[in-house]
């Protein structure tokens, strides 16, 4: 008897009516569940357009941002909602949620991640922790420097003392890693800024230092431990980028000054390796099937098809950046140099235009692209939007903070949200 | 037979089902047990999530003090497992207890840490009655707690600067007596100072400043931190270094010498004892008396790779060079006997020729476990 002959003769038992109207009504709840569901997962999706992590989806492209950046009456600031403590560390978006982590305390050990309504700048929940490993930094930096990142339901946040935090985007607890208990000397008492991501339900930081220097994998849902790689003991800021392979698998890119790895998100087993050094400070890019690595020059390499290195496709000197990273928009990549910005064509490395930012200073902040628009902010806070004009480009807007900005803005729903030092701002 | 998959599909969809909570973990007890020790088991983790989630589910407003209680002895993980769950609960909870979490916080018969915990939740829901707490605790064996006051003091004594000097001075005095965390510390003395009060940083914390000092001995190529040199080779083995000895340097043969740090931080300059040696070694050593047998934290600010000794055993050893440097950068415990102890560091530079590395110094200190500065007595 098959499997469905035997489900059948069983439904022909007065016993039977009974399991049909169970699986009728399981069926039925199913799908008031499913009505319920789907368009939670419909949002979760959307939110895939959001900005989840540093540099949204590791270009620091969206699609639409504002036209302007005025602060005055009748200007375009929604919002404006002093934080908790510091923080370096970019905002992130999912869906309606903006997440932003700070540090305050005489030595910046008390740790916040707050969440925020997008359309408001209500404070929707908060979470407080202290710092479990070496909360030290430079006065211009914060223990709140990795941008947080978010898969659209669950929000990763990291600490430079290497406090590791996945909450709902409810704000609930779901797990806590100390990895600077774990490992006492990770750390840099400079400040680390590593951003986490999130790859096929892992987590992966990148902790490099003269201490302790790793790279480790964790679990999503449960908060346990999938694997750890010595690195370099070496002073590195860059973090980890995630990149698709055609054959839909998906790898960790690490760079350091001595090399760059692609490794395995679940086993952290290396799939490719380069022995070049790059930058320690900017991380790695992706746009489309262009990786670019950062350097005493920028390596542009394209993702083949065969699951090997990618192919250099270029390198120059002209889009080296200092601090921030590269973002790419299209068929545009462009590199802050200080205060010169410097726009190229991605697939050739041709040089497009540079312009002076007159009234920017240099800074750390990766800029972020909407369109044809690039906002920048130094580190006084004084930010513009640059307008990318085909072969020239124009200063359209500029604003003053009053504050510092380290942090990357992220753009979402059209709307600009810039972690100040002390402030969170939104833009639309 | 049929009853029997009725109720296995029945049981099945019900636990698939994420209308309805999920069944408990066991109870609250076993629950927070699992988290007081999510990182010292295997699969701790995964059980101190599902506990938490538990927990979330099942505790009202009214059970916080449990949650409180559970933050005794724990480590700094597990505390901040418990921390996220509270603040869960509290957001969930409509209205919270705050005189029976205010009650909680002052009884100093409760855990330090969840005293701490218990007021921060005061303060959100009624931040006047938090202040006027807070000021009791000045004292207070909470160091959270303390800390809280100690800002407070430090808020109240700026306000008062500008009209009432000499009540800002008696404030900030009493802080600075109270006073343990290092931050804390070094703003009271900044600030008495610009008040033309004569308070020295190195002072205030107790650095020890007076050391033997030998070198410079080898460290090119960082072989020095693992080296052992003959005062470490002494010291390691019988606590005591032989000052009148002439051990074979990096240069030649090499002299214990007197070096003294600031009388203002109780910085310790070896570049300048050693006229700017690089890949070098030197090795300090100095006594402590100490009235009892007694706990203590051994506490060292240092930019470069460092060894300490006490009573000959090792107690902390980082190979960092130039990755930034604060006061108390490097704690560890350690037991001091009644009577002399023997301490010997070992302060190694590196070759980097930048302009940011050529610092090549230290300030040391010894400590209560609760950060209270210790003299030689």
């Amino acid at each position: 008897m098959s499997k469905n002959e035997s489900v059948v003769a069983i439904a022909k038992s007065n016993d039977d009516r009974r399991f049909w109207v169970v699986l009728s009504w399981c069926c039925l709840v199913a799908i008031a569940l499913a009505a319920i569901i789907a368009p939670v997962a419909t949002a979760a999706s959307a939110e895939s357009s959001g900005w989840m992590g540093f540099r949204g989806d590791g270009s620091g492209a969206a699609v639409d941002g504002p036209e302007t950046l005025d602060t005055g009456e009748g200007g375009n600031l929604a919002w404006k909602v002093p934080m908790p403590g510091r923080s370096v560390a970019g905002a992130i978006v999912v869906g309606d949620l903006v997440v932003t982590t700070s540090s305050a305390g005489p030595d910046g050990g008390r740790l916040f991640v707050t969440g925020v309504d997008l359309k408001t700048g209500e404070v929707r929940w908060e979470q407080s922790f202290r710092s479990t490993g070496r909360p030290f930094c430079h006065p211009t930096s914060a223990n709140a420097a990795p941008t947080p990142v978010s898969d659209g339901e669950n929000v990763i946040a990291f600490f430079s003392s290497n406090d590791l935090v996945c909450l709902s985007t409810r704000g609930d607890l779901i797990w806590y890693r100390g990895l600077g208990f774990d490992h006492p000397k990770a750390g840099n008492d400079v400040g680390m800024a590593s951003s986490p991501i999130i790859a096929e339900d892992a987590v992966i930081v990148q902790i490099e230092c003269k201490g302790d220097s790793f790279a480790t994998g964790i679990d999503l849902k449960t908060g346990e431990d999938l694997w750890r790689i010595d690195r370099p003991k070496s002073s590195n800021w860059s973090s980890p980028l995630p990149i698709d392979r055609a054959d839909g698998t998906v790898e960790v890119v690490m760079q350091c000054g001595t090399d760059v790895v692609a490794v395995d998100p679940r086993t952290g087993q290396s799939r490719w390796k380069l022995d070049e050094g790059r930058a320690t400070v900017p991380s790695p890019t992706l746009s489309g099937d262009y990786l670019m690595l950062p350097g005493d020059d920028l390596l542009v390499m394209k993702i083949n098809d065969s699951g090997s290195a990618p192919d250099e496709a270029w390198r120059s000197g002209s889009f080296s950046p200092r601090n921030a990273s590269v973002v790419a928009s299209k068929d545009r990549l462009y590199a802050l140099k200080g205060s010169v910005l410097v726009a190229g064509m991605i697939e050739t490395g041709d040089r497009l235009w540079q312009e002076r930012l007159s009234g920017l200073s240099g800074g750390y902040a990766t800029p972020a692209v909407a369109g044809n628009r690039i906002y920048v902010f130094d580190q006084s806070g004084n930010g513009a939007i640059i307008e990318d004009s085909g072969d020239d480009a124009e200063i359209i807007a500029e604003v003053s903070l009053e504050e510092s900005v380290l942090a990357s803005p992220a753009l979402a729903d059209g709307k600009l949200i810039v972690r100040g030092v002390d402030h969170l701002f939104c833009f639309e | 037979m049929i009853r029997k998959r009725w109720w296995t599909f029945a049981a099945w969809a019900c636990l698939a089902c994420p209308v309805c909570p999920a069944p408990a973990a066991g109870t609250v007890e076993e629950s927070i047990d699992a988290v007081r020790v999510a990182g010292s088991v295997d699969g701790g983790f995964q059980a101190a999530a599902e506990s938490a989630g538990h927990l979330r589910r099942s505790l009202t407003g009214d059970d916080l003090p449990k949650l409180l209680d559970a933050m005794r002895d724990v480590d700094p993980v597990a505390e901040n497992w418990l921390r996220g769950i509270i603040t869960d609960v509290a957001r969930k909870a409509e209205g919270l207890p705050t005189e029976s979490l205010a009650d909680y916080a002052m009884d100093r018969s409760n855990n330090p840490i969840g005293r701490g915990m218990a007021m921060e939740l005061v303060r959100t829901e009624t931040p006047e009655q938090a202040t006027k707490l807070i000021d009791q605790c000045l004292d207070d064996p909470s160091l959270p707690l303390r800390e809280m006051a100690v800002e407070q003091a430090i808020d109240k004594a700026r306000s008062a600067a500008a009209g009432d000097k000499s009540s800002a001075i008696a404030i900030y005095q009493a802080a600075l007596t109270n006073a343990r965390q290092p931050k804390q510390l070094q703003t009271i003395v900044e600030a008495l100072n610009k008040l033309g009060e004569s308070v020295s940083l190195g002072g205030a914390f107790a650095m020890i400043t007076d050391w033997q000092a030998v070198g410079p001995f080898d460290n090119v190529d960082g072989v020095g931190f693992a080296a052992v040199y003959p005062p470490e080779q002494q010291f390691a083995s019988s606590a005591v270094v032989d000052l009148a000895a002439k051990p074979e340097g990096k240069h030649g043969v090499v002299s214990w010498k007197e070096v003294k740090g600031s009388d203002d931080d109780g910085k310790v300059d070896l570049a300048k004892a050693f006229d700017k040696e690089k890949g070098a070694v030197a090795y300090l050593y100095t006594e402590f008396d100490s009235p009892s047998e007694q706990a203590v934290q051994v506490r060292l600010s240092c930019i470069t790779a460092n060894k300490v000794w006490i009573n000959g055993r090792e107690v902390m050893a980082n190979e960092v060079y130039h990755s930034g440097s604060a006061i108390d950068q490097y704690t560890a415990d350690a037991k001091l006997r009644a009577g002399t102890n023997t301490i010997l560091l070992k302060i190694c530079q590196n070759e980097q020729t930048e302009s940011w590395a050529q610092e090549w110094e230290f300030q040391f200190r010894l400590t209560d476990p609760n950060g209270k500065a210790l003299t030689s007595e």
